[in-house]
Order: C-alpha cells, then sequence, then structure tokens
C-alpha cells in the first residue's frame, strides 16, 4: 500500500497515463496538382501526401480529409476521394462524413461548420466557398511508434465558370475531432489554380480588385451588394466625397435599363472611415425597374464621383456582372 | 455487536427512502396543460436579414418592409421587398400549437409556398424566423420578424 503513495510512484504513473491519452502527429506534406489549373466542367485531381506517426495505441480511427473549394463546383456532389497506405493493399476509398457525426472537440458544431468557423475561406477574398469534408470508409487500428505514410487522391469536376481560386485542405482524425492541437491537423491551400475556357468573365477568389460583388450567382429577385475598393491601389476617386455606382442593366431579350444619376439611389456607402471601401447593396428587380417577365443576363457598371467627371472601370471597359444561376 | 451495527448503518436510511418516497412526490394535478395556439396575427417587421449567413440588416432599409398577417387567414404587404412569394393571399401554419411550417398561397392562384418557420421567444417577445430564396436557389435568406411597435 505505501508505494502507491510514493511521490515518485505517482509522477511515473501519471506520465503514463498521459501517455495513453490518444494522439497522432499528422503531417500533410505536399500537395500535387496541375499547375497549368483546369477548364471548366472537367475533373481534376489533387494528391495529398500524409504521414501519420501515432504516439500511442488507437482504435476505430478514421482519417479525415477536408476541401475548400468554390460553391459553384458544387463539390459535395462532384468530388471522389480515394487513398492508398503503407497499411493497405490497393485504393481504399473515403465518403462524406454524416451530418449527425459531430467532431469530438467542435462544442456540437458539424466538421463543415466548425472548420469554416476556425479557417473562413482561407487566403481567399470572396465567401462563396465551402468545405466539404470525408473520412476514409476503413477505420484502423494503430499503434504508438508506427510510421505510417498515405497518398490521398480528392479528384472533382470543376463548375462551369471561370475562376481563380486558392484551394484549401484539412486533414484530421475522428480521435482528435479538431482539437486545435496544432500536431493534430494539418491545412495547406493551393497557389491560386485557374479554371479556364469557361462561361463569363474570370471570377477572382486570390486577389482583391477594385471592384467586388456578392453573391456570384443571383437574379434579379436577389439583394446585390458591389463594392467600390479604394484601397487596393491609387485610383483618382481617392478623396473624393461621394462615390456613386453607374450601372446598366441588360436583359436575357436584349432590352437595357439604367441607373446612372449621381442621386440618392446610386449613391454608395463608405464602410469604414478607416477604409476607402465603399458599397451599394440593392434588390436588382427594384433598382433598374424590371419588369414582369424580364430576367437580367448582365450588368455592366462603374464608379463615378459625385458630379461624374472621374470614372473608374476595368482598365478601359466596364465592369460586368452576369446574371449566373444554376 | 455487529448485527447490530449492521442493522443500524441500513435502517435510518431505508426509513429515509421509504419516507421519501411516500411523500415526496405528490401526484400529478388533475388539470392537464393544453400548449396554446401561436398567434401570429399582425403587422410584423424586420429586425434581422441574413444572405446566405451573412447579416445584412444594415446593408439595406427593412425598416419600411411589412407584412401583415390578418385574422381572416389573409397577408398584405406593405413596401414590399423579396420574400417567399411576391403576392398578397392567404396563409396558415401546419400546426397552430406546434408549428413546423407556413403555407402562403397567392391570390393569382400559383402553386402555394411552404416554408419553416420557427417562433421563439426572445427577450420576452415572440419572432418569427423564415428561410427562403427569393431569387437565384443557391442563395438562402433568413428575416428575423418581430411585431411591428404601433
Amino acid at each position: 500500500m505505501k508505494i502507491f503513495n510514493n511521490k515518485i510512484f505517482k509522477r511515473i504513473f501519471g506520465f503514463l497515463c498521459l501517455g495513453l491519452l490518444m494522439v497522432s502527429c499528422i503531417y500533410l506534406d505536399s500537395i500535387d496538382y496541375s499547375e497549368d489549373g483546369a477548364i471548366a466542367g472537367e475533373e481534376t485531381t489533387f494528391k495529398l501526401n500524409v504521414r501519420v506517426e501515432p504516439l500511442s495505441n488507437e482504435n476505430n480511427e478514421r482519417m479525415v480529409v477536408a476541401f475548400l473549394a468554390p460553391k459553384s463546383w458544387d463539390a459535395t456532389n462532384n468530388t471522389e476521394v480515394t487513398y492508398t497506405n503503407s497499411i493497405d493493399e490497393g485504393i481504399q476509398t473515403a465518403s462524406l462524413v454524416p451530418e449527425d457525426d459531430l467532431p469530438r472537440n467542435a462544442g456540437g458544431l458539424t466538421w463543415k461548420s466548425a472548420i469554416r468557423n476556425k479557417f473562413g475561406v482561407g487566403p481567399n477574398v470572396l465567401n462563396d466557398m465551402e468545405w466539404v469534408v470525408f473520412w476514409t470508409d476503413k477505420v484502423y487500428n494503430v499503434v504508438n511508434g508506427e510510421k505510417i505514410t498515405a497518398t490521398f487522391n480528392v479528384k472533382v469536376k470543376t463548375g462551369p465558370g471561370n475562376l481563380r481560386a486558392k484551394l484549401g485542405f484539412l486533414i484530421n482524425n475522428t480521435g482528435d475531432g479538431l482539437s486545435g492541437d496544432a500536431s493534430r491537423f494539418k491545412i495547406l491551400y493551393t497557389d491560386c489554380f485557374e479554371v479556364s475556357e469557361g462561361e463569363g468573365a474570370v471570377t477572382d477568389f486570390c486577389e482583391l480588385h477594385f471592384n467586388f460583388a456578392q453573391p456570384l450567382t443571383a437574379t434579379k429577385n436577389d439583394i446585390l451588394t458591389i463594392k467600390f475598393q479604394g484601397d487596393i491601389g491609387e485610383n483618382p476617386l481617392a478623396g473624393q466625397n461621394e462615390i456613386h455606382l453607374c450601372a446598366t442593366a441588360y436583359t436575357v431579350s436584349g432590352n437595357s435599363y439604367q441607373q446612372c444619376a449621381q442621386d440618392d439611389k446610386t449613391l454608395m456607402i463608405k464602410e469604414s472611415v478607416f477604409s476607402n471601401t465603399y458599397s451599394l447593396s440593392f434588390w436588382v428587380a427594384d433598382l433598374f425597374g424590371i419588369p414582369e417577365g424580364e430576367e437580367l443576363d448582365r450588368i455592366v457598371y462603374s464608379f463615378k464621383n459625385q458630379d461624374g467627371s472621374i470614372e473608374i472601370m476595368d482598365g478601359e471597359v466596364p465592369f460586368i456582372y452576369f446574371f449566373k444561376c444554376e | 455487536m455487529k448485527i447490530k451495527l449492521i442493522i443500524k448503518s441500513t435502517l435510518h436510511p431505508l426509513l429515509a427512502l421509504v419516507f421519501i418516497l411516500i411523500f415526496g412526490c405528490s401526484k400529478d394535478s388533475d388539470v392537464q396543460y393544453l400548449e396554446p395556439a401561436k398567434d401570429i396575427s399582425g403587422i410584423w417587421q424586420v429586425r434581422q436579414a441574413f444572405r446566405n449567413e451573412e447579416n445584412i440588416t444594415d446593408l439595406i432599409d427593412f425598416s419600411q418592409f411589412k407584412i401583415n398577417f390578418n385574422s381572416d387567414g389573409t397577408y398584405s404587404f406593405e413596401n414590399y421587398l423579396p420574400f417567399l412569394i411576391n403576392e398578397e393571399g392567404s396563409w396558415t401554419l401546419d400546426d397552430p400549437q406546434y408549428p413546423n411550417f407556413i403555407l402562403f398561397s397567392g391570390n393569382s392562384g400559383q402553386e402555394a409556398v411552404k416554408s419553416e418557420v420557427s417562433l421563439p421567444v426572445t427577450d420576452g417577445k415572440r419572432q418569427i424566423n423564415l428561410t427562403f430564396s427569393p431569387g437565384c436557389a443557391s442563395n438562402t435568406y433568413t428575416y428575423v420578424f418581430e411585431r411591428a411597435s404601433e
């Protein structure tokens, strides 16, 4: 009995107990992908090179792979995840994590919500992205000291539109469940990945521009927000008292409706005294007076000062917002 | 002695347990509690608005937009903004006591529009939360309504 009261024994026992907590060190060493980008509407594959080094014996573990993609890709329905590893023979499969299977350490949030809350859209500047979360179909029992390598193949069909985005990948395991311990998960983003030969103007998730419009897909009955981001670079509108939106809406049938008077309807609101970002949000059909039965194809727009003498466009041409809605 | 100790150590807890079982739990009252029907009749205005989970309450002027749920089952708008349905008509809740859905039927006879509804009470005031897509289906809006002050 006396040995259990011994201070040295307690310290050793405590250390051993600590070691029995489920711990694996996870490494996402690199992502292999085509630096030429992809063709819109076609499949492309991202290979994730992963290492797992358990520091304790762990049972019934699944690896979790989360993928950040533009919403227009509908990655939930257009992504296939498979993998090979140093434990199994052949190609293994992964599936979407069921919504009601929550990560262990995310306060009741789903995997998708917890990752979005923690990491947002990473280095991307537009919000129209989503995390799609997969886990290995197979569960694993691993032992302390094991060195496991794996290659995950994330094959996705890109959306129909031209865009540039930094795609994100997160690796975790169910035993950890987003604890936040940096040794137990890894997240990496690609460089700016380009999708070309698709529809419409290029939506740039990678870099800020003078113009900004959200949501990226809309109809005339949506509330659209257009911003002038004057802090991006030097521009002749800097220091002006008022910034106005000057826009023309074109319908599918070829009619046009203009809203370019420098008045209250087009006056953009300064977002903060500390920035030169101005925004205007509006119900599209109402601002342009689009009648019933007409559908919109695009808006072309620029930014002007109070008397219209200074105008900023996309170089020599107006900015364009296409009304895409799949 | 040992037997006496055992009896003594267990008798008192046993007696306490018997006492609690007899007197601790009163019988349920014969009066049955009935969940009241949720009354949403009246004029409602937008307290908060979200677009794809982004708060857009301050981006446009929602203060003039009102919906009037009349007690005769009809509804009307003031200063219409994008909503579930773009015409006036009649409304019903799927279950007045425990509503999960609200149905809007426009006067033109177009197909009725159904939406999930929640009626939480916040700060002692009933709210109506509706989520819908008035434009592109990929965009979801949530309006949180509160009763318009007279």
